[in-house]
């Protein structure tokens, strides 16, 4: 197997001690086909013990490892090292504030996402004797992309919006609001149009589009947001200006 | 919170763009083409006051000039508050009251001929 | 007293998720947040600058729109004073800034039919129409109202 030195710039910070972040430099070896989540290990195994950062499946499935990798939000354990010439530049998510290295604290999104109520709401009470809740292929179809977020928040660090201004509920959690609005089964869209067709919901979304360039699930959340803005647009018309179009 | 207004501002803007797409490039081709000195005949004084003259062409001039204009004005307000400009209210109330002088300017020069 | 020290331990946790308040702790920031720089962030990525160029033809647009209502005007005032503006746009201000808002304006069209397919995606039966038809379709149409108002332009 064929091995490769790898040189990177980490960004450090220690809550405890430090006032400011500092980039510090490492010269690993690596094999050619690792990820930047290997190189991590194996710098923390071998070099440098105190290196913080996130990390569970190493299969862009679990979507804690998430970090800016040459400015760019990535997966690092979907990240090669190959892929990459020189110095590898990695920091923290974007716009989350710094735990401790490369640890970001995901409070603000966690919040967010509870507050579009992300799952389920039915039109009615349905009692187990009524039997399942039924869908065609094609009702699955229409929100089955937005089901394969992963929660890792790549989107928000991509999202220049979100970084200029921090109350904007952002692309995955408005995304998951769309989700559930398109599901079939589900009756609490007006109940989330409170919260996604607010001022501080989809309308601080400019469509920059980069949540959706970074997605590494394929999930297009600057579609979702334009699907909400067209949807909240007929709402507000139908609300305002033909009062007997809806109740 | 509550359900935002920006529809009445974002609706038209998403209106103004799709116009601007379709119509703005061929027509600023048209007066390129008249900056050349190749003024197409239909560039000519007498087909565009009959044109113009037409209520139809009052109403295809009206609705692609105010609607360009708007959305650019929240384009531009957007853009403001990217490059860093943070007096958005102010922002806002100027381009907005601009698109709206110039929609009501070509509605009066509509109205002239 | 109680119920005083339990509040600030919890205040002091939220803040602070993962490194609770230690004795002895000297010089700590607590999480660290590193502001974006307002006027310069759209440097950090292409894709913020292809996202402002897109922006930035509004600029262009907006003052063709201004010109166009000039024109109008002109229109209004009668024969002599529209053809003094059809001189006026002889001049070479005129068509430096002519040949900015084709480009601001072709680029404009681009991005929004691109944008199309996002905006409005449609499903048949059972499968998505591909994303790449709606957008196509915008641009036959485009390239098709584009060649109708030439005709009727006398351009051809």
């Amino acid at each position: 197997m064929k091995e490769r030195l790898v040189q990177m710039e980490i960004l450090r910070y220690n809550p405890d001690t430090d006032t400011e972040a500092y980039f510090q430099h490492y010269e690993v070896v690596c094999q050619e086909e690792w990820v930047v989540l290997d190189a991590l290990n194996k710098i923390k195994e071998t070099i440098d013990p105190t290196l913080n950062y996130r990390w569970s499946c190493h299969m862009a499935v679990c979507g804690s490892c998430g970090m800016m990798i040459n400015g760019d939000p990535k997966l690092s354990c979907h990240t090669f090292l190959r892929d990459y010439a020189g110095v590898i530049r990695v920091e923290p998510l974007a716009h989350f504030p710094i735990e401790r290295d490369l640890v970001t604290a995901p409070d603000d999104f966690m919040e967010k996402l509870k507050r579009v109520k992300p799952y389920l709401i039915p039109k009615a009470p349905k009692p187990i004797s009524e039997g399942e809740y039924k869908q065609t292929p094609a009702q699955l179809k229409r929100y089955h992309q937005f089901t394969l977020c992963i929660n890792c928040m790549l989107c928000y660090a991509a999202c220049p919006e979100y970084g200029l201004t921090p109350k904007f509920i952002g692309p995955a959690a408005l995304s998951l609001a769309h989700r559930y609005n398109q599901d079939s089964r589900d009756g609490g869209r007006d109940e989330r149009q409170e919260i996604i067709a607010s001022k501080e919901g989809v309308w601080e979304c400019t469509f920059v589009g980069a949540c959706s360039e970074v997605c590494p699930a394929h999930v297009d959340p600057a579609s979702a947001l334009q699907q909400i803005k067209i949807a909240s647009s007929i709402d507000w018309f139908q609300e305002h200006l033909m009062p007997w179009g809806k109740k | 919170m509550a359900k935002s207004n920006k529809p009445i501002i974002w609706f038209p803007f998403a209106a103004g763009g799709t116009v601007i797409a379709f119509f703005i490039p061929v027509i600023v081709l048209l007066t390129f083409m008249a900056a050349l000195g190749y003024v197409p005949t239909g560039l000519s004084y007498d087909s565009m006051r009959a044109f113009a003259g037409s209520g139809i062409g009052k109403l295809v001039i009206f609705g692609v000039i105010a609607l360009s204009l708007w959305s650019s004005a929240h384009r531009l307000r957007c853009t403001c508050y990217d490059f860093g400009l943070r007096a958005d209210t102010l922002v806002a109330n100027v381009l907005y009251l601009a698109a709206a002088a110039g929609s009501i300017a070509t509605a009066v020069y509509l109205l002239r001929i | 007293m109680g119920e005083e020290m339990s509040r600030n331990l919890g205040a002091g946790a939220a803040r602070e998720p993962q490194s609770p308040p230690r004795a002895g702790r000297v010089g700590g920031a607590g999480p660290l947040i590193r502001e974006v720089p307002p006027t310069t962030w759209f440097f950090r990525h292409p894709r913020y600058l292809r996202y402002m160029a897109r922006e930035i033809t509004c600029i262009f647009v907006g003052a063709y729109c201004v010109l166009l209502v000039l024109g109008l005007h002109s229109l209004a005032a009668g024969q002599p004073s529209y053809e003094a503006f059809l001189v006026a746009l002889r001049s070479p201000a005129s068509i430096i800034f002519h040949l900015l808002a084709l480009a601001a304006s072709f680029y404009h069209a681009a991005t929004w039919f691109n944008a199309t397919q996002k905006a409005m995606p449609i499903q048949l039966g059972e499968e998505f129409v591909p994303g790449n038809l709606i957008s196509g379709a915008h641009y036959v149409a485009w390239a098709a109202l584009s060649i109708v108002i030439l005709f009727l332009a006398g351009v051809f």
